[in-house]
């Protein structure tokens, strides 16, 4: 088993560290429980740390402290009722100890832990699956590749820092284009695309604006004309630039120059 | 129409019902009200539950927060919709006009703002932003100490101030022990309103926010109290968590 340590000497628990799994509160309801168990013990810790289990989504925690008995291994629920979007909240675990100034620290961590959803048996994916390549000689790539979307961002961070993931810049820039090109693969005909894939993107695409009936119908390349062409192109366009609104993308991108200057 | 100080039946809206939403908050037609009104109640757009909300016009945030929180909180009986984003959409749209006071040049003016702060987008990064759902969770966030909640409470409907935007726009600041120093120290205690002059100086709501994001991963400062928040933070903040002191002699 590899350990992941970081120049703090923090611990990176890996992925199998935690499992959870969201459940409906009752039948019909949009109440949702996630229940989480954890299992650090073969981290070889042995000092008595608290672990703190957090179910967060955006804009919403809810914080489940667990004493520090039992902090090798162990189970929680928490009760996400309430939250907006309980269906996409991701499981932090901590690994706590206050030290000589009272300071709880962190000693290990693991962040984003997808929960199993109900009536699934695999954690809820993204839509928009994303690897690091450090091969890749420009700042990202968009392919098609299994049936669904693949970002590829360069790993060379010195060169490719502004345009990072986590950058208002890459928001505000690079997702658009990658709905734009996304909307068109999923309007031009191509074998074995992920169904489940499509959907989630037409769903999403519905919600910026985009008439379901014109989502629905894949093009035929021995039909399309030049004006299908056209009107293709203008969709995406308009529909990459309602998620740049919607997104907040131009607004956090003016936040942060407007913080820089 | 406006709506004053009456009951009404709250509703949903179905996949229909968001999109047309969408389409006429993008669009913003001359008829706008009078089309919402018309989605609200339209079978085809929107389900109507048995369900009341008591509404009269909020003052501000905190207001609006617990009208909504007599309906959709722990004891409210519209408590399982509080996690529907649907609901919320349509609450949106069924208090849009109320909300900007029937003033249709302010809703053309503001034609280019972000659709996400009325409608909750599966895209969405930033439901903080969303007018009526965004003081209801950060009331809620914080209760029963709600008053944690100011910093984010404080200030028109439809105006997110800049600390409120700080606050509860990064989520280990939007609750507990963090939002209450975010409150201390941004928030006047005797008017109830954000502190003057704190905007482009040493310890503005962005600093607070920037400062805690550098500790992420290496402190649990959601575990500490109000007290050791204070002590902890650095120089920048010195001035404020005097004053922050002083107000609150428990603190010091």
């Amino acid at each position: 088993m590899t350990i992941k340590l970081n120049f703090t000497q923090r611990i990176d628990f890996s992925e199998t560290a935690v499992a959870a799994k969201i459940y409906e509160k009752n039948a019909n309801s949009s109440s949702f429980i996630v229940d989480v168990d954890w299992d650090l013990t073969e981290y070889g810790l042995m000092e008595p740390i608290e672990v703190v289990i957090l179910a967060k989504a955006l804009g919403e925690t809810v914080r489940a402290g667990t004493g520090t008995g039992n902090f090798l291994k162990g189970s929680t629920s928490i009760d996400l009722g309430g939250m907006r979007n309980p269906l996409d909240c991701q499981i932090d675990l901590k690994l706590t100890r206050r030290d000589a100034r009272g300071i709880p620290v962190i000693l290990g961590v693991l962040r984003n832990a997808q929960p199993v959803l109900p009536d699934t048996s695999k954690p809820k994916k993204s839509l928009l699956r994303t690897k690091k390549d450090p091969q890749l000689d420009v700042p990202w790539a968009l392919n098609f590749e299994d049936g669904l979307p693949t970002l590829y961002v360069s790993d060379q961070s010195e060169i490719y820092e502004p345009l990072s993931v986590s950058s208002p810049i890459f928001d505000a820039i690079v997702l658009p284009e990658v709905v734009r090109q996304i909307f068109i693969w999923i309007k031009l005909p191509g074998e074995d695309k992920d169904p489940t894939y499509v959907e989630g993107w037409k769903s999403v695409f519905e919600g910026l604006g985009c008439p379901r009936d014109y989502l629905d119908v894949e093009m035929n390349y021995q039909e399309i004309s030049e004006n299908d062409f056209k009107d293709l192109n203008q969709r995406a366009l308009e529909t990459a630039k309602s998620f740049a609104v919607s997104y907040g993308a131009i607004e956090r991108l003016k936040q942060e120059f407007e913080g820089k200057s | 129409m406006i709506i004053k100080n009456e009951n009404f039946f709250v509703g949903e809206f179905n996949s229909a019902g968001n999109a047309k939403f969408i389409e006429l908050l993008r669009n913003r037609p001359k008829n706008l009200f009078a089309e919402l009104d018309k989605i609200t109640s339209d079978s085809n757009y929107s389900t109507i539950f048995v369900h009341k909300l008591s509404w009269s016009t909020p003052k501000d945030r905190l207001e609006l927060a617990e009208i909504l929180w007599k309906a959709f909180g722990i004891n409210g009986e519209l408590n399982s919709h509080a996690g529907n984003t649907n609901v919320w959409n349509w609450l949106s749209a069924k208090l849009f006009e109320t909300l900007v006071k029937g003033d249709m040049k302010y809703v053309i003016k503001r034609k280019g703002e972000e659709i996400e702060r009325w409608v909750l987008l599966e895209t969405s990064r930033s439901f903080h932003r969303h007018h009526v759902s965004g003081p209801f969770v950060a009331y809620r966030n914080n209760w029963p100490n709600v008053h944690g909640a100011l910093s984010q409470l404080v200030g028109p409907v439809l105006e997110l101030s800049e600390v409120a935007e700080r606050t509860a726009g990064k989520r280990e600041m939007a609750y507990g022990n963090v939002a209450a120093l975010s409150t201390l120290l941004y928030v006047d205690p005797k008017t109830r309103k954000i502190r003057t002059g704190i905007t482009d100086k040493s310890g503005e709501a962005q600093q607070l926010s920037k400062f805690f994001k550098q500790l992420d991963l290496t402190v649990d400062y959601e575990a500490m109290s109000v007290r050791e928040l204070l002590d902890f933070l650095p120089s920048n903040f010195s001035e404020l968590v005097k004053k922050v002191k002083k107000e609150n002699p428990h603190l010091r």
